[in-house]
Formats: C-alpha cells, sequence, structure tokens
C-alpha cells in the first residue's frame, strides 16, 4: 500500500458527504411505530389468547373437580341408589359415634371394628371405579344397597360394642384412662 | 353358418334371464351378509388321567371405551352401548361348566358379529380360533373370548361410535357388534382353576376333582367338589351342594355350602387379585362375609373378623383368631374350642353325648342350649365378670382354686364345658 | 439510554457515504440505509456486545449495498497495469487536492472498479471477500482495483497539476 492508499484511508471520515436528507430518518421512524404497533397488537393476540387459554383451562380443571367429586353422588343417583337416604343415616350414625370413648385397653382390639369401616369405604370405592369402567349392572346396585344396610349394621355394632364395654367398665372399671375411638 | 334370427333371440333372453338371475343372487348374497352372522365354534381336545383346566370368564374381555357408553341392565349379560344407544357389546356372562365322563375337553363359544364391511365380518369369522392347548405340564388353557385382545370402542361429539375388535395378533378389525357365549364340558376328575375379576355367573356339574377359584364379584353355582379353595372378594352367592374339603378366604361374600367333611376359614390370606387396592383395609383373611353351611364334620376358623357364620350341624369346631364375628350353631355334635374376642356364640342345640367345648373369650354373648339329657362339668373362671349365668341350676361340683366347676347331670361324664369369658353375658340352659 | 435518533445521527453520514460510494446513487444508497438501521433497531436485542454496533451496522449496510449492486455492475476489461508504477509512487503530490475533490473524483470512476476501490481501501475488505461478494475472481477483484488507483491517480493528477 502506497502513501496515497494510506493517505486516503486515513481520512475517509473526511470523505463524507455533507449530510444525511431527513425524510431517511423519517422513514425510519415510521416504519419503526408501524412495527411497534404490529408487535403491540401480536402482543395483545397472544395474550388474549393465553389467557382465554388459561381460562379455559381452570374452567376444565374446575368442572372435572367438580365432575369427580361429584362421581359418587352422579353415579348413586342415576341409578337411583340415593332415594334410600343412606347416606344421611350413616353420616347421622357416624356423629353419634365422634365423641365416643373407650378404656385404652380395650382401644387395640377396637381398631378391628374401624379397620372394617375402612375396609368398607375402601370397597365402596372399588364400586365405582367398576361402574366407571363396567357400566352399571343389576348385580352391583344390589351389592351397593347390602352395602350400605352392612355399614349401617357395621355402625350399630360399633356402638352397641362401646355401649357393652362401657357397661362392664362401670361395674368392673378397669383403670384405664378413656381415649375417643377415632371413627 | 349363420344363425337364425330366433336362436340370437333365445340366446339374448337366456343371457338376460342369467343376468337378472344373478342380480336377484348378489342381493340377496348382500342381504345375508349385512345381516349379523354367527358361527358357532367347537374344539375339543383329549386330555390325561390327570388334568388341571385353568380358564377365565367371559366377562373378561378386555375392554377399550372412550366417549359415550351405556350399559344394559340385565343379568346375565355384560352389554355396552354406543353413543346412540345402539348395542356394541353383549356378553353372556353365564359359563356353564358341564362335567362328563369323557377324557376330553370341549369348549363352544357362538360369536355373532356384524359390521358395516362385510369383509371386516367375515375375516373376524376366520380369523377367530379357540386354543385349547395341552401344556406339557398337562394344564389346559382356555379362554372363553377366544383369541380377542380387546374390544375398542370410541365416540365423540361429532364422532359415531367406531367398534374395532383387536386380536392377539395385533390385528384391529371394525365391527358393529359383538356378541359371544361360551360353555365348557370338561372331565368330572378334572382340577378346575377359575379366574375373574368382572361379575358372571358360574354353573358347574359334579367335579370329582378340585376347584380352585380366585373371583371378584363373581356367582358360582356348583353341584360338587372334592377339594375346593376360593379366594373371594364381593362374591354374593357362591354356592354348593356338596364339597368334601373347602378353604376359604374371602371378603364381602355371601358363601353357602349345604354338606362338607372339613371347611377351613381364613387360614389364607387373599389372593392379591381379590384384595382392595390399600392393604389397610383389610387385615384379616376373612372379614365381613357371609357363611352359610349345612352339614359339617369340621369346621375350622383360623382368621375372621366380623364375619357372620350359621352353621346347621357340625361335629367338631374350632376358632383360633375371630375378633367381632358372630356364631351360630344350630347342632353342635362334639366339640368346640374357641379362642377368640368379642365373638358372640350361640348354640341352639348341643348333642347329649357332647365331648368339648372350651371358650376362651370376652365382651360377648355366649348362649348354649343343652339336652337335658346330658351329663356334663361346667367350668368357670372365678375372676370373670359373667352376666346371665343362672347358678341356682347346677350344684357346685368342686373348687378348683381360679374356677367354680359345676355339674350338671346325675350320671358321670367326660363332656366338660370350660368358659373363660370376661364381661361376658352367659346363658345355658 | 441512547435514544434510537442519536444512533443514527452517530451513524447515518458514515453509512451514506460507504454505501454511496458503493451504488452511486444517493436515492438508493438512502433507502439502503433506512433499510439497514430498520434492521439493525429490530435485531439490535440479538447484539450481545454494544460495542460492536457500528461494524455490526456498517456490515448490513454493505452486504446491503452490495446486494443491490451485484448483477448490475459491469467490470472494464483492463490492460496489464504495472504493479511497481502504482506502488513506487511515494511522493506527496496528493497533499494540496481537496478532500471534496478527491471524493467526487472517486464517484467518477466506473461502477465496477469503484465498487472495488471503495470496499477495499475505505471499507477494509479483502480481495477474497470481494470477490465472493461480488460473484468475481479474486485476481479480478486485484486488477480492478488497482484499475481505480491508476485512474483515480490520474484524474487527481490533473487537480494537482492545475
Amino acid at each position: 500500500m502506497n502513501n496515497f492508499e494510506k493517505y486516503l484511508q486515513d481520512n475517509k471520515d473526511k470523505l463524507q458527504s455533507d449530510s444525511v436528507d431527513e425524510k431517511v430518518w423519517l422513514m425510519i421512524e415510521n416504519e419503526m411505530l408501524k412495527s411497534k404497533n404490529r408487535r403491540s397488537k401480536r402482543f395483545l393476540r397472544i395474550t388474549f389468547i393465553v389467557i382465554f387459554m388459561s381460562l379455559l383451562g381452570c374452567l376444565i380443571y374446575v368442572l372435572q373437580d367438580q365432575d369427580e367429586g361429584l362421581n359418587e353422588q352422579k353415579i348413586l343417583a342415576e341409578y337411583d341408589l340415593t332415594k334410600y337416604n343412606f347416606e344421611e343415616k350413616v353420616n347421622t350414625k357416624k356423629q353419634q359415634l365422634v365423641s365416643a370413648t373407650v378404656p385404652e385397653t380395650k382401644f387395640e382390639d377396637f381398631q378391628i371394628l374401624l379397620q372394617q369401616l375402612e375396609f368398607m369405604d375402601g370397597q365402596f370405592q372399588d364400586y365405582i371405579r367398576y361402574i366407571e369402567q363396567n357400566g352399571y349392572q343389576e348385580f352391583i346396585g344390589d351389592q351397593i344397597l347390602n352395602f350400605y344396610k352392612s355399614k349401617i349394621e357395621l355402625l350399630d355394632k360399633i356402638k352397641s360394642e362401646i355401649d357393652k364395654i362401657n357397661y362392664y367398665e362401670k361395674i368392673k372399671p378397669s383403670y384405664t384412662e378413656y381415649v375417643t375411638i377415632e371413627i | 353358418m349363420k344363425k337364425s334370427s330366433l336362436h340370437i333371440q333365445s340366446t339374448l333372453l337366456l343371457k338376460f334371464n342369467t343376468g337378472v338371475a344373478l342380480m336377484y343372487c348378489l342381493l340377496f348374497a348382500q342381504s345375508i351378509l349385512n345381516a349379523q352372522i354367527s358361527k358357532t365354534y367347537v374344539e375339543e381336545i383329549s386330555v390325561g388321567k390327570q388334568v388341571e383346566i385353568l380358564s377365565n370368564v367371559p366377562s373378561s374381555i378386555g375392554v377399550n371405551v372412550s366417549g359415550t357408553v351405556t350399559t344394559n341392565n340385565t343379568k346375565n349379560r355384560y352389554s355396552l352401548s354406543g353413543k346412540n344407544g345402539d348395542l356394541r357389546l353383549n356378553v353372556l356372562k353365564d359359563l356353564l361348566i358341564e362335567t362328563w365322563d369323557k377324557a376330553m375337553v370341549r369348549q363352544e363359544t357362538k360369536i355373532t358379529v356384524n359390521s358395516n364391511d362385510d369383509n371386516d365380518a367375515i375375516r373376524l369369522l376366520a380369523l377367530m380360533k379357540i386354543k385349547l392347548v395341552n401344556g406339557p405340564d398337562g394344564r389346559i388353557d382356555i379362554d372363553c373370548n377366544l383369541n380377542i385382545d380387546l374390544f375398542k370402542m370410541k365416540n365423540g361429539w361429532f364422532r359415531s361410535d367406531d367398534c374395532t375388535i383387536q386380536l392377539e395378533s395385533g390385528e384391529n378389525i371394525s365391527i358393529n357388534y359383538l356378541e359371544l357365549e361360551t360353555k365348557l364340558f370338561i372331565p368330572k376328575y378334572a382340577n378346575l382353576n377359575l379366574k375373574g375379576n368382572k361379575h358372571c355367573i358360574i354353573r358347574l356339574g359334579e367335579l370329582d376333582g378340585d376347584l380352585d377359584v380366585e373371583m371378584k364379584y363373581a356367582e358360582i353355582y356348583g353341584v360338587s367338589v372334592n377339594n375346593l379353595r376360593a379366594s373371594l372378594r364381593s362374591c354374593y352367592n357362591v354356592i354348593f351342594e356338596s364339597v368334601e374339603n373347602a378353604d376359604i378366604s374371602s371378603s364381602n361374600s355371601y358363601v353357602k355350602i349345604d354338606k362338607a367333611n372339613i371347611i377351613s376359614i381364613g387360614s389364607q390370606s387373599l389372593n392379591d387379585a381379590c384384595k382392595l387396592a390399600n392393604p389397610k383395609y383389610m387385615r384379616s383373611n376373612s372379614a365381613q362375609s357371609k357363611y352359610k353351611f349345612g352339614q359339617l364334620n369340621t369346621l375350622q376358623i383360623s382368621d375372621s373378623a366380623n364375619d357372620e357364620i350359621v352353621i346347621n350341624e357340625v361335629d367338631n369346631l374350632i376358632m383360633k383368631s375371630s375378633n367381632f364375628s358372630n356364631l351360630e350353631i344350630n347342632k353342635l355334635r362334639k366339640s368346640l374350642i374357641a379362642d377368640v374376642k368379642n365373638t358372640d356364640i350361640s348354640i341352639g342345640n348341643l348333642d347329649k353325648d357332647f365331648s368339648e367345648i372350651n371358650i376362651t373369650n370376652a365382651l360377648s354373648t355366649i348362649e348354649i342350649s343343652t339336652d337335658k339329657a346330658s351329663n356334663y362339668l361346667l367350668s368357670l373362671a372365678k375372676d370373670n365378670l359373667i352376666e346371665g349365668f343362672d347358678e341356682a341350676k347346677f350344684s357346685l361340683y368342686a373348687d378348683e382354686g381360679l374356677n367354680n366347676v359345676y355339674r350338671f347331670g346325675s350320671k358321670v361324664s367326660n363332656s366338660t364345658i370350660t368358659l373363660n369369658c370376661d364381661r361376658c353375658k352367659f346363658t345355658i340352659y | 439510554m441512547v435514544s434510537m435518533r442519536t444512533i443514527y445521527e452517530m451513524y447515518a453520514k458514515q453509512m451514506l457515504a460507504s454505501s454511496f460510494r458503493i451504488t452511486n446513487s444517493l436515492p438508493d444508497s438512502e433507502d439502503i440505509i433506512q433499510e439497514s438501521f430498520l434492521c439493525a433497531f429490530q435485531k439490535i436485542e440479538q447484539l450481545k456486545d454494544e460495542g460492536k454496533f457500528s461494524s455490526w451496522l456498517k456490515q448490513i449496510v454493505i452486504n446491503n449495498s452490495i446486494k443491490f449492486i451485484k448483477n448490475k455492475t459491469s467490470f472494464e476489461p483492463l490492460d496489464e497495469i504495472n504493479e511497481r508504477e502504482v506502488k513506487e509512487d511515494n511522493s506527496n503530490w496528493y497533499m494540496s487536492i481537496p478532500f471534496n475533490q478527491i471524493r467526487e473524483s472517486i464517484m467518477s470512476l466506473p461502477d465496477g472498479c469503484r465498487e472495488i476501490f471503495s470496499l477495499y481501501l475505505l471499507e477494509g475488505y479483502k480481495h477474497k471477500e470481494i470477490a465472493s461478494a461480488l460473484g468475481i475472481s479474486i485476481s479480478n477483484s486485484k486488477s480492478q482495483y488497482r484499475y481505480a488507483l491508476k485512474l483515480l491517480k490520474n484524474i487527481l493528477m490533473k487537480y494537482h497539476h492545475e
């Protein structure tokens, strides 16, 4: 590279034109504004879609959740199993047992009866699952009716066993603490 | 040679008639093909003198439904209808198992199928197979659903029922309707093993061999079997006229056996398939079940909770573990040994020549009705709180320190009743 | 934070000059820098090092300018130029010539050689890059550059002697 070339290279800034027409910037600014508007619109559109989808998701979730909660009742109502008011009777009987107490020495034995209650609840869930998977069938309606009768019988039995324990406890105290049966 | 016009006319007429006839044939064939097609598959296999047969039940058919499904409320049909209530699957839940003297197993399955495309129905029928395989261990496996792996149905808001049969080979065939009915014939001497987890109704003839059942929601009606081993959950009718020996574990079930030599309850835990999902629900091998027995030689109760056991006549009864179960015996001939808790026991008629009643119990009601002609010694623990015992009817025979021994009858006898039951109501008359 | 207007003002003149030297058309160069600034502003978030903005912008402007002239430019066939003649000129004859004169002289050069001259000497591109961008051979790029330099010298010498 000779001196002339170096001279030109070193002074290339001085080889620039004086000014740039203002319209160039105005065009740039105009395009930027349009683009910003487009972006804003796109952002608004996306925001709207996201909010809409979220609301839809929430709605489906809530409905599903309600559906699960009501599933048991729905099935019972659908097959006219609620007419016997078993649920109400069971709840009333359970309520009567909430504060029931037995001597601590009998608590362990008593757990077997409470396990039976848990077992019945598990069995009931199995009925519901069976109906969900295979549809309602006559036999399962019979079993559910029987189930409720058995559950009421069991609650009656728990009550009478508590009464029996406490009756004998009065006659022959075991001098241990009383504990709630935790039904 | 030139043909006459009459000959040409007659040839044309013949061709026309043939064409019409062919058209009618095709239409007829079409109408037949569009209708349901039924076929009964029969398969027999010779077996040896020792044979074990393993069978599932018709309602075991795999079902995969996505969309709206309704069920037809019939007792002995497993029926599924689609979106518009059209019947799509119809399985006879009754499984009739006849026993015969032949050394042969026979399966008869009737399939009725209907498809939009007749070729599909024909293809499905062609692919159906009964597999009675005589395995190396001599076991015959029976599949009541032939080689159907899955019945699939899909429908939706804008989509009508789409039903497919998936075969074990993986092949899928579109159909509109499937109906299955199965009947089995097995040798009397065979050992039969039945498994199922959906409602079904088993009707079994006289079986000299053993029966092993692992069932949920089943009904079993049997005539007679040699050894019965049953693991049952929610089986509301398990009824046998006669069983030599039975070993039953069950929950939420009803079992009735009219006559048996030895019955054992709760000696084994329920099979996994019969357990509830959460093991905490069930800790006893027999629970929440009702048993009704006719004549028994021996009943052994190994593990029972909240069962109801009613026996018409029994010679010997052993209760190893029972909690909150109730035992009602109409007639006890020889002995009752019970180490239980909270278990009410009622003996309606104790044979005058009985040998031993030995009950360890607590917080329960015990009623024993003895024969007036009987002679026995009654031993009661002194430290027990017992109500209802009428001491005046007895004479004190001996004071054995911890026990008081009373005597009933004037003759010397080896018959004894020993009761260790604190906080109990005890009535003996 | 610097506004876009400020950035524009900082670089617009320089960018227009670079583009103009290539296109030799002011309206087209104005369009090119407008497009280039827009592109740079929209993608400015992609630029990791803010200090490299000017070179990045220059790159966009040059690329757009080359894109504009590509396939429009014809290169004059050249006779063999004595390289030594060009290289050995070490006198300072050009110092008295005003820069606007030099600028105009550059712009009066034939399109092809002017573009290569601008890209090589004033924008710092290598002949290999120029050849690749314009779709010509490296030797042609070099020849066109020498030709432009010779022509420019001849034009400017006139002013020098005047």
